[in-house]
């Protein structure tokens, strides 16, 4: 659910894509790229809910398979 | 040539290969025609690498008729998704104008093992631009135009591996490479009634293909049917040097697996939610249709942010395989405008993709576990059918369809197929995915066998197409 404090993380990720593509993306661009960064801050906020442990380690490969 | 090779199964048209009823030539002929001549109406081929296909088809002939038979693929042409590479002059453009130049000087380990098979390559087919790497949200995202199904006029083929799917359908080659990351295989295999493989990350070398997602990319076929990609995986799997994601477990396609058994297979709960009435009315034909060869139990995974972490990990590494293209500007070279602005995924904290990585280890086990006591988890391939080839995505895809098979699939490297199940009103295919754990490919294969001996949707294909 998209909150408050999600929509600041994006709009401050937003600042600093204006900063760095401002002078390449014209104000429509800007939007679409606004709309992804809403989208990965979300993305964020909802895996934040999950509880990790300190044992949880990075997926790697080959695929798990408890033989 | 007495029998017609189009739209004739790996195994029958090899038998007949084997036997020299046919020639590998005339074979590569016939396709080579068809590819040259129907290609273009589905938008379904870059190059047809007519020269090379010839030059191995009388290879092929020539080591038959002096008793050298190397199998099923010995003779059989095939396509290869334009994201593969290829040596002799033949381009490799990722579906992307910036890149319609691009050449290598080697070949990728998919297509030297199909060369090893015996495999004439006959075409490098159409695919999504950068295989919808910048997003994408409407079928004309290709410098080749957007991928039509052959079932449907103006309907797309699916994506990103639109011209494997499309060129299989249409029976311009008997088989097809695709690769997903994402529903790169299982979609095309959904929009056009085929048969496709999404193996379990790591069976099949990447090595000289295009990288899309290091972690989450994987190379598969498009056939016929369930049991042509059993063959044509035997063909290409195995541990490469140059690709260390590859496992060293071997795989040989076994046929008389699971044979006469009585398979258990899971159904996600509410897994039809929010799809297309026609899609669920065929899956719940496909489920009673099973029910006389499995015991079929509703399950859940518990809740957790799937899609999230798939898609995290997948703009994460995107944006870094294509970091120089989008900061350069490159990508405003792309067909479609809503791909030019990916710089947002630039921007994400390893903070929040190493966390996509731990939550995915998670979810690996969790699948794993909840998988275990099955030999397969089934559903609808997709939501819709195909939809039309110039409408926005987000404008007719079910709103609250979610792809949660999908996103623990890839996330977790585990092999599915899909596998056609009927047809809409309009004439659509759908399609059935079978999912397993990881490397049990020759089970899902089993039952997806045992489903196709059930049914003749696989033995359709489009009448205006028929040779």
């Amino acid at each position: 659910m998209e909150t408050n404090e999600t929509n600041e993380r994006a709009e401050q990720m937003m600042a600093v894509l204006r900063q760095r593509y401002g002078d390449s993306l014209d104000e429509q661009e800007l939007e679409e790229v606004s709309e992804a960064a809403k989208a990965i801050v979300q993305a964020a906020d909802d895996m934040r809910a999950v509880s990790l442990g300190h044992g949880d380690s990075p997926f790697s490969v080959p695929p798990y398979r408890n033989d | 040539m007495t029998a017609n090779p189009v739209f004739m199964p790996i195994r029958d048209l090899a038998e007949l290969v084997r036997t020299r009823q046919v020639s590998p030539v005339d074979i590569a002929e016939t396709f080579l025609g068809r590819l040259e001549s129907i290609g273009p109406r589905y938008n379904a081929v870059v190059t047809v690498t007519r020269e090379r296909a010839l030059e191995q088809a009388r290879q092929a002939e020539g080591e038959i008729a002096l008793g050298n038979y190397k199998g099923p693929l010995h003779g059989i042409p095939y396509g290869a998704k334009d994201l593969l590479a290829t040596s002799g002059g033949i381009p490799t453009t990722w579906g992307a104008a910036p890149f319609r130049e691009q050449v290598f000087d080697y070949d990728a380990a998919v297509v030297r093992s199909l060369e090893d098979a015996g495999a004439p390559l006959a075409a490098k087919l159409a695919m999504v631009e950068i295989a919808g790497g910048m997003g994408y949200r409407q079928p004309n995202a290709s410098f080749t135009g957007p991928g039509m199904t052959p079932w449907g006029k103006d309907a797309w083929s699916g994506g990103s591996s639109s011209g494997s799917g499309a060129s299989v359908a249409a029976g311009l080659v008997p088989f097809a490479i695709g690769s997903e990351t994402w529903g790169s295989i299982l979609s095309p295999a959904n929009n056009c009634g085929l048969a496709g493989l999404r193996p379990t990350y790591g069976r099949v070398s990447r090595q000289g293909a295009m990288v899309l997602s290091w972690t989450l990319d994987k190379l598969g076929p498009l056939c016929l049917t369930a049991d042509d990609c059993g063959i044509v995986l035997e063909a290409i799997a195995g541990r490469d040097a140059d690709d260390p994601s590859t496992t060293d477990r071997p795989y040989v396609y076994d046929i008389n697996a699971w044979v006469g058994r009585r398979f258990k297979l899971a159904v996600l709960k509410d897994v039809t939610e929010g799809a297309q009435a026609e899609v669920a009315t065929n899956f719940e034909k496909a489920l009673r249709e099973l029910e006389a060869v499995a015991d079929i139990e509703e399950i859940e995974f518990p809740e957790m942010p799937y899609e999230a972490v798939t898609r995290t990990i997948l703009n994460a590494e995107s944006a870094s395989a294509f970091e120089d293209f989008i900061e350069s500007g490159a990508v405003s070279g792309l067909t479609a405008p809503e791909c030019h602005h990916p710089h947002a995924r630039l921007m994400i904290p390893a903070q929040d993709y190493i966390r996509a990585l731990r939550i995915r280890g998670k979810v690996a086990r969790i699948a794993d576990e909840v998988m275990a006591g099955y030999d397969a988890m089934v559903g609808p391939t997709r939501a819709v059918t195909a939809t039309p080839i110039d409408q926005d995505f987000r404008g007719v895809v079910a709103g609250t369809a979610r792809d949660t098979m999908g996103a623990v699939g890839n996330s977790a490297g585990l092999p599915a197929i899909s596998v056609p199940s009927g047809f809409s009103v309009e004439g659509l295919p759908t399609g059935i995915q079978f999912m397993g754990r990881a490397y049990d490919e020759n089970r899902i294969l089993a039952v997806a066998r045992a489903y196709q001996s059930m049914t003749d949707w696989h033995e359709q294909h489009p009448p205006v197409l028929q040779p």
